[in-house]
């Protein structure tokens, strides 16, 4: 039997698009569905050359909207690179910035990107399934959404001093203190950004409650869960050790970032640019696992704040204790992460060591070698360099989060179009869930360039006979 | 007589070639402004209440749309693919919410419609976009988007010249 077959394509070199195919059988129903990355952006080759304390500042420009995640992942590994590690005070001003960088994102993708889909329904007229949709059901909270992610913005800026392309970190630590006056004007914003947060919460638990049977057979995945944990098994963003949980919870490994090489392993598949990262020792597919909001939630035993803790809980009752499967819950997940960013706001506001101008360690021990691993909005990051005595870089990895969840996602695309799409035609509610899945990891595929005319996604359906079908594609 | 306050608002990634051809006709008004004196553009090219404004960022968020319901008059400006088949593209817009399936960045429509649901105003608006032919990884532009820049930069200023708009004060 020769496969049907959808396929979604770029239009350009440019980011920020994907291809999805959809292949169908004899009988018009899914027999499989991919998802492929098409871009190749060799950023690692082109670093090569350059110096290591330039990293802080080139690797931002990997993407426009969270750089801050590659700027503090760039100073770790140089730290180590050149062997200066920061003074305490910088330590709490960069992970300070990297709540920052949690709340203004994680806040865009629940309020603006995907709520729409969820709080309004994947079926609902395109024309009110938007957040201008939510505007009109609740004007209050559309502000408020807007008001949290300023908030998280202005933390970056703040510390920045910059809007665009934060320069803060710089290797052996940050180059600004924090004033009095700025700390005041974040702590003064903190209440209320924690009170929008839980609003968020209630109404994604709300939504959850009533559409319990849609989440359980939307793309169930069963993995291993990746994150970084405090030496308790903690949710960690800044720092801490890796760990990683099988399908049942149980740990398969703690390690230090340093050695991530001797864990992950890649994949690689023919239709797809992107690499698909497996634990090694279970080997390629037993060893999968997801990364992000969901992963990192599973992969810990608790939270170190109060109210994130709360939701913690409650998120571990969802599965009687076991890893939560269901990959809309990603959405519950990021809100409490976001919860937690904004508590440790507020911690790190209050420790007498944030006013510190003790925020640099100029005394270098170079070591040659450096690895910088920070849990980004969307996963786990590692920056992971080789320079030569002189400082210069000779080689270059980065793995990034959307790379360790590519099995996720794909896997996802061909449960959902399984679950929902039947015969030949595609609707639009159909298509919806198709993007909500891939969606619900919160990619970055890239947004550094985006011009006006590109096709972020394109679908193509082909029939048992290989023949094209159907192809839907969205701009914007 | 009445001026409308303007709001030149350029967006792309000026380290990637042709994507930031709206940071580079920034620069180019800004000069034929007379302000030529931009020591560090990146951070400069933000609403200063001057008339018109110009305003550079990576991309659309959401948290603009309250400093866009202050102006009666907007250009955005962009790079377009090689799928629109003007060099130029110069079209007038209207509020409308588009959720972008993979990525994080908003419209200008999108734009738009927050600004009119959430601070009820509507203002005029136009997308001014031009033909980008390279992407790759240089903040010099193509040849041939170089050369689109300047009659865009033109039409510019002569849409504020015949409405006397001219670095007046807000």
């Amino acid at each position: 039997m020769v496969a049907q077959k959808i396929t979604i394509e770029p239009v350009t070199r440019i980011e920020g698009h994907a291809k999805i195919t959809i292949r169908l059988d004899d009988a018009g129903k899914v027999d499989h569905a991919y998802l492929h990355i098409n871009e190749f952006r060799g950023f690692e080759k082109f670093c090569e050359g350059r110096m290591v304390f330039e990293m802080p500042l080139i690797t931002p420009r990997i993407c426009g909207i969270c750089p801050v995640s590659h700027h503090l992942a760039a100073a770790k590994a140089a730290d180590e690179t050149l062997g200066c590690p920061p003074p305490r005070p910088a330590v709490l001003l960069r992970d300070l910035m990297h709540m920052g960088q949690i709340i203004q994102s994680h806040g865009m993708h629940f309020f603006e990107l995907a709520g729409p889909d969820l709080l309004l329904g994947f079926d609902a007229d395109p024309a009110i399934r938007n957040v201008v949709g939510i505007i009109q059901a609740n004007p209050d909270l559309a502000v408020k959404a807007v008001n949290l992610r300023k908030f998280g913005q202005e933390i970056i800026s703040i510390l920045g001093g910059r809007r665009i392309h934060p320069n803060f970190a710089i290797p052996g630590g940050v180059n600004r203190a924090l004033t009095i006056a700025d700390r005041d004007k974040i702590l003064a914003n903190l209440d209320e950004s924690i009170k929008t947060i839980q609003t968020g919460i209630a109404v994604m638990k709300d939504w959850a409650q009533r559409n319990a049977e849609d989440i359980a057979k939307f793309a169930p995945l069963k993995s291993g869960y990746f994150g970084l944990v405090t030496p308790n098994n903690s949710l960690e963003l800044y720092d801490g050790d890796v760990r990683l949980v099988d399908v049942n919870g149980e740990q398969l490994e703690k390690f230090d970032g340093r050695n991530y090489l001797d864990y992950i392993a890649e994949h690689v598949e023919s239709w797809s640019y992107l690499k698909f990262p497996y634990y090694k020792k279970l080997g390629w597919p037993n060893g999968v696992y997801r990364v992000g909001p969901l992963g990192r939630l599973n992969a810990s035993d608790q939270i170190d704040t109060p109210l994130a803790n709360k939701e913690h809980k409650i998120w571990k009752s969802i599965n009687a204790g076991r890893p939560v499967e269901n990959t809309l819950y990603y959405h519950y997940a990021r809100l409490i992460e976001t919860l937690f960013a904004a508590e440790r706001v507020s911690i790190i506001l209050n420790d007498p060591d944030v006013l510190s101008t003790d925020i640099l360690n100029t005394r270098q021990d170079f070591q040659g070698v450096g690895v910088g691993v920070i849990e980004a909005p969307r996963g786990t990051l590692f920056h992971h360099y080789w320079a030569n005595d002189r400082g210069q870089l000779e080689r270059v990895n980065l793995i990034v989060a959307t790379g360790h969840n590519n099995w996720a996602m794909s896997t996802a695309v061909d449960s959902v179009a399984k679950t929902y799409i039947t015969g030949p035609n595609i609707t639009e509610g159909m298509l919806n869930r198709v993007e909500a899945a891939v969606r619900a990891h919160d990619p970055c595929l890239s947004c550094s360039t985006h011009a006006v005319g590109q096709m972020p996604m394109v679908v193509e359906m082909f029939d048992a006979e290989g023949n094209l079908i159907q192809t839907v594609s969205r701009g914007v | 007589m009445n001026r409308p306050r303007v709001l030149i608002l350029g967006y792309g990634n000026p380290d990637r070639q042709d994507d930031g051809v709206g940071y580079q006709a920034l620069i180019k008004v800004a000069e034929r402004l007379g302000r030529n004196n931009l020591d560090d553009p990146y951070e400069e090219l933000i609403p200063q209440g001057l008339n018109p404004d110009l305003w550079f960022d990576l991309q659309l968020k959401p948290e603009m749309a309250e400093d866009l319901s202050r102006y009666n008059q907007i250009f955005f400006i962009d790079a377009h693919t090689g799928s629109i088949p003007e060099e130029i593209g110069w079209r007038e817009l209207q509020g409308e919410f588009q959720t972008s399936p993979l990525t994080h960045h908003l419209t200008p429509e999108s734009c738009l419609s927050l600004t009119e649901t959430l601070y009820g105003k509507k203002p005029d608006a136009v997308l001014i976009s031009i033909r980008g032919y390279e992407f790759g990884f240089t903040d010099e532009l193509s040849q041939p988007t170089r050369a689109l820049l300047s009659q865009v930069v033109d039409r510019i200023m002569n849409w504020l010249n015949e409405r006397g708009i001219c670095d007046y004060p807000a």
